[in-house]
């Protein structure tokens, strides 16, 4: 008995060894399997494999009511903003792909304008709450009439998008409108804060908007870059987060910080400031990619906040898994950052990441990556294509 | 079914450090995966960017079933090549015992 149990020992012993040496093996292979070439998810001529795909999948959303109607009850059921957002980011992208290939445009105009139209009625109707996150009912704005800088913002830049396409005279006039009362409520304010929840003001929703700003000057000839420079100047003396250098997420009309540095934030911040002032967009970039920027086993992923600050964990962060503090709001936004500084080896990282555990599924030449959604997949679709128009905004 | 039970379970358990062992259960999880993968159980997946599942389903159900699915995805990618990776060399080992034996014979 004794001895059939040692050789039982023995032999498990053995076992653990190949066991240890196995994994020792694989490991770092496996990410081997999932990488790509670049090519197959950003190409900086053309449009990718992946971009094409992600994009025949949202197109069929906007033109078959029925899916549509799911996806919409899916992302409202989670959170109001990922709609709206979802919009945004399909037209952004449809705008750079139609640059990419201008035979495109004839398609995608349409479903451009039937997305700008659609969202603005339903932010007439309903009124800004469509689009907001239950909480904003519950507070006061201090600027009144109440206004969104996240849905103005946005709004401003999907119609600037399309009229970078085609002049569109009605679209002229409203992102005219809705830049100009952000231009006065940012000059009304300090700190050049305005609103996007009752008294809570997002850096993410102020770099869009100066991104829209920059677009407004190339498409009508206007000079808002006094306007972005101050923004800037301010937000380097108040709005950086000492321990990293790194813009914070959320704040006050008064400059009172919320929320520190957070992935799901910056890495859009350092897209849209691009266009503003790149050296600063460049340093904070560089600054996000090593808080929070990771590369383990060959698979990038972004982490929600740095060592120096945590936050708590919201509808934004997404799930985060403990151990590696691997956060799906913050990987995804990621992809956007990565492609704008044209840092290609995270975003191989990154592109390996979702397609180990994304799930991609594909159908019928459209692909969905399961384990996102609908403002997910298009997030990544404007990585996958974005490029263009920033190009056009930043030519003298 | 309590027969193919019994057999399951003394193969899982009988060979449980034996090569033959280690492909067994890489076979066993590599077909439930496959099972999973079928039923679209994929879809479920969106619980990890905090979607709601629509449809008539829960939000617990959906999350449980994700997590099925996500379980089964990484044993897929992981357990099972490492097992057999470790069978592998297992029979090495095994071969280079048996060589050595013989050859102490001669």
């Amino acid at each position: 008995m004794k001895a059939r149990l040692i050789a039982y020992a023995k032999q498990a012993g053995v076992a653990l060894v190949a066991f240890i040496i196995a994994t020792a093996i694989w490991l770092p292979c496996l990410h081997l399997i999932y990488r790509k070439p670049l090519t197959d998810f950003y190409s900086e001529k053309g449009i990718s494999p992946k971009a094409r795909e992600l994009a025949a999948r949202h197109l069929r959303l906007w033109t078959d009511p029925a899916s549509r109607a799911v996806e919409l009850k899916k992302m409202r059921g989670s959170n109001a903003e990922w709609d709206f957002m979802g919009r945004t980011f399909l037209v952004w992208s449809l705008a750079n792909m139609s640059l990419r290939e201008p035979e495109l445009k004839a398609q995608y105009l349409p479903v451009m304008d039937q997305i700008i139209h659609e969202t603005v009625k339903i932010e007439k109707t309903d009124g800004i709450y469509a689009f907001l996150m239950d909480y904003a009912k519950a507070g006061t704005y201090v600027v009144k009439p109440a206004r969104s800088l996240f849905l103005d913002g946005e709004i401003a830049l999907m119609m600037g998008a399309r009229r970078m396409l085609q002049e569109n005279p009605a679209y002229k006039e409203q992102m005219t409108e809705r830049l100009k009362v952000i231009e006065e409520r940012m000059n009304g304010n300090p700190l050049m804060a305005m609103e996007s929840y009752p008294d809570e003001c997002w850096t993410y929703d102020h770099a869009v908007a100066l991104a829209a700003f920059k677009l407004q000057d190339k498409l009508d000839g206007t000079d808002h870059s006094a306007l972005c420079q101050r923004w800037i100047a301010i937000a380097k003396k108040y709005l950086v987060h000492s321990q990293t250098g790194l813009l914070v997420s959320s704040y006050q009309t008064d400059g009172t910080q919320l929320i520190g540095p957070e992935g799901s934030t910056i890495w859009m911040v350092v897209h849209c400031l691009q266009v503003v002032d790149e050296p600063f967009a460049r340093d904070q970039y560089e600054r996000a990619r090593k808080e929070l920027g990771r590369i383990t086993l060959g698979f990038g992923y972004g982490t929600e906040w740095p060592v120096s600050w945590q936050g708590p964990r919201d509808i934004d962060s997404g799930m985060v898994i403990p151990g590696f503090d691997v956060s799906a709001g913050s990987s995804g936004m990621a992809f956007i950052a990565a492609a704008s500084f044209q840092d290609w080896d995270f975003l191989r990282a990154l592109a390996a990441t979702i397609d180990m555990a994304g799930f991609p599924s594909y159908h019928n030449g459209e692909l969905k990556y399961c384990a996102s959604n609908q403002v997910g997949d298009a997030a990544l679709l404007y990585a996958a294509v974005l490029g263009p128009m920033w190009e056009r905004i930043s030519k003298p | 079914m309590k027969l193919i039970g019994r057999i399951l379970l003394q193969l899982w358990l009988g060979g449980m450090f034996t090569p033959e062992g280690f492909v067994f259960r890489a076979l066993f999880v590599s077909v439930l995966y496959g099972i999973s993968c079928l039923l679209g159980l994929a879809e479920y997946t969106a619980f990890l960017s905090g979607t709601s599942p629509g449809g008539d389903i829960s939000w617990e159900t959906a999350s449980v079933l994700g997590l099925i699915h996500l379980l089964l995805h990484v044993a897929f990618i992981l357990f099972v090549p490492i097992s057999l990776i470790t069978a592998v060399l297992l029979m090495a080992w095994e071969r280079l015992k048996f060589r050595r034996a013989r050859s102490n014979i001669n």
